[in-house]
């Protein structure tokens, strides 16, 4: 038989329902103990929670005294969802509300709203023995209700967090573990590239120790082949000249070639040498003022009777009174300019039949200043280049165009312009060449400091 | 100089030449290792097993089982020199 409410015993169950309140954070902890102990103490066969979210849809349902978990309908229960007091199935009047309440066999539906929001719904079934919810049991439920709301609306925020957490906690792990794998394949990328780093070292020492010797070689080789050179090339030009005896016409012919040929290699040998100076660091520039006026006129002076031959004429354009002289090695600056115009004069002959014929052109040696440099200009009106043949000018051994230049070109190493190139940039400048294409002309232009007065 | 400290040197002159300066940011972060690189001065104070073990373990957390390779790899010329039962796990 159930004990009659008392004001005693209504504050006991108050007092319990406070203390669950108080001490559960987790959701379903809270709400399975709030339900035990309304349904023990109220001696209610059934009740649950419905906790909706903030869109009006189901968010949870927990239960306790029922045999199968119980279904609501979010449509069907949304009828209490605007209902203030707590609905009592014997006290309804709307036959709408009482049609939806019998069919959830549910004998008081409680509103759970905090001040801010709806929570949810209490749903009681019958109490035991068929006795009817009293006054008490209501004014339980009404005290009840709002603070029931606040409670599930934290141990919800808590569950959010909790899931929230989990959820963070699941990505970092999950982060740095991809970060632990691909640090792990960086690394062994790392140790494959240092191996190779080492094992180029290792050849790059080989090759600098390689390079070294050749260069030794070189020098040595050079150095020993031009002295014998110039002694044969002497001797031939003392037996061309007649020294040795009369020279018939044909003996004369031979002579004069092997004369070229000897001249060709002595050149070569000079170019060698000097390449080698130049990348075995061993060339020493002697540095002075430069003047430019004094310069042209050697390096005219020592190309016109080749020019004359040739019908090529070569201007210079007036120095402008206010050109700086430069500073610079003198005879390494004018074996710079003698190279470009010999090429100069090289590429301005015209090819005809079986051998070459003079064609009057023009070289232009011209002076501008820019920017704390003396820039200087070789300019022929000869076969010209190819623009795609540009960028290979300055390499070693290249000998660019087609079979015209290269017929022009048969006395040339391939190094004249990578030693230009080479001794101007010792010198800080810079080597540069421009063609509209063949049959236009070539010009080049170096560029030089100017010497500095003390301030 | 200290074997155990020639060691951790050596491993920690290696793994610089794989990882840059996120080896000696490692080896800064074990217990009991001292070290001054600029002078390549590397004191270990407490178990030195125990500390080169654990520097180890530094850089096989990050880089896994490559790493421990490579360790292997740097102290491989003195091993010998590594009394019996001093030597490091990841040694035996």
């Amino acid at each position: 038989m159930a004990q009659p409410w008392s004001p005693h015993k209504v504050q006991g169950l108050l007092y319990n329902l406070a203390i669950i309140m108080a001490s559960s954070l987790y959701l379903e902890d809270l709400v399975h103990r709030l339900l035990k102990e309304l349904l023990s103490t109220m001696r209610i066969t059934r009740g649950a929670f419905v906790l909706i979210t903030e869109m009006g849809k189901i968010y949870e349902v927990m239960h306790e005294g029922y045999v199968l978990a119980p279904e609501f309908d979010e449509k069907e229960i949304k009828i209490f969802f605007d209902q203030k007091k707590t609905l009592v199935f014997e006290k309804l009047t709307d036959s709408h509300i009482k049609n939806v309440m019998r069919k959830l066999d549910a004998n008081v539906v409680v509103n759970l709203h905090t001040e801010a929001e709806f929570v949810g719904l209490l749903i009681l079934g019958k109490k035991q023995a068929g006795a009817f919810y009293s006054p008490y049991d209501l004014q339980v439920l009404d005290i009840l209700s709002p603070e029931a709301a606040v409670a599930i609306q934290n141990a919800r925020s808590f569950e959010e967090i909790r899931r929230f957490n989990i959820t963070l906690e699941e990505k970092i792990a999950k982060a740095t573990d991809e970060l632990r794998k691909a640090n792990v394949e960086v690394y062994k990328k790392n140790v494959e590239l240092a191996k190779l780093g080492k094992r180029l070292g290792e050849a790059n020492d080989k090759l600098k120790t390689l390079d070294k010797l050749k260069d030794e070689f070189l020098s040595l080789a050079s150095h020993e082949l031009r002295t014998p050179m110039t002694a044969i090339k002497a001797y031939l030009w003392m037996v061309l000249r007649g020294q040795g005896g009369k020279v018939t016409g044909k003996q004369a012919s031979y002579l004069n070639r092997a004369y070229n040929s000897t001249s060709h290699l002595i050149t070569l040998v000079n170019d060698m040498l000097d390449v080698s100076r130049i990348e075995s660091g061993r060339i020493t520039l002697n540095l002075g003022e430069i003047k430019l006026v004094q310069l042209i006129d050697d390096v005219v002076a020592e190309i016109t009777p080749r020019a004359t031959e040739l019908e090529i004429e070569i201007a210079v354009m007036p120095l402008p009174s206010s050109l700086p002289s430069v500073m610079g090695d003198y005879d390494k600056i004018k074996e710079v300019l003698i190279n470009l115009v010999g090429n100069a004069l090289k590429f301005t002959q015209h090819q005809s039949g079986a051998g070459f014929t003079p064609k009057k052109g023009k070289i232009t040696i011209s002076f501008r200043q820019n920017d704390g440099m003396v820039e200087t200009s070789v300019t022929d009106t000869g076969v010209g280049i190819k623009k795609e043949d540009i960028p290979k000018l300055f390499q070693k051994f290249i000998m660019v165009g087609g079979s015209e230049q290269k017929a022009l070109n048969t006395q040339g190493t391939g190094l004249g312009l990578y030693i230009c190139k080479s001794i101007i940039e010792l010198h800080g400048g810079k080597i540069w060449v421009k063609s509209e294409g063949i049959g236009k002309g070539t010009s080049f232009t170096f560029s030089c400091p100017i010497v500095k007065l003390p301030s | 100089m200290d074997i155990f400290a020639k060691i951790a040197e050596k491993i920690i002159k290696e793994q610089e030449t794989i990882i840059g300066p996120v080896a000696l940011e490692q080896a800064k972060k074990v217990a009991g290792l001292k070290i001054d690189w600029p002078k390549h001065v590397v004191v270990l104070e407490g178990d030195k097993k125990e500390i080169i073990e654990k520097l180890v373990e530094q850089y096989e957390y990050l880089f896994g089982q490559a790493s421990v390779e490579v360790c292997k790899d740097a102290v491989r010329g003195i091993i010998s020199k590594i009394p019996q039962d001093q030597m490091p796990q990841f040694l035996q």
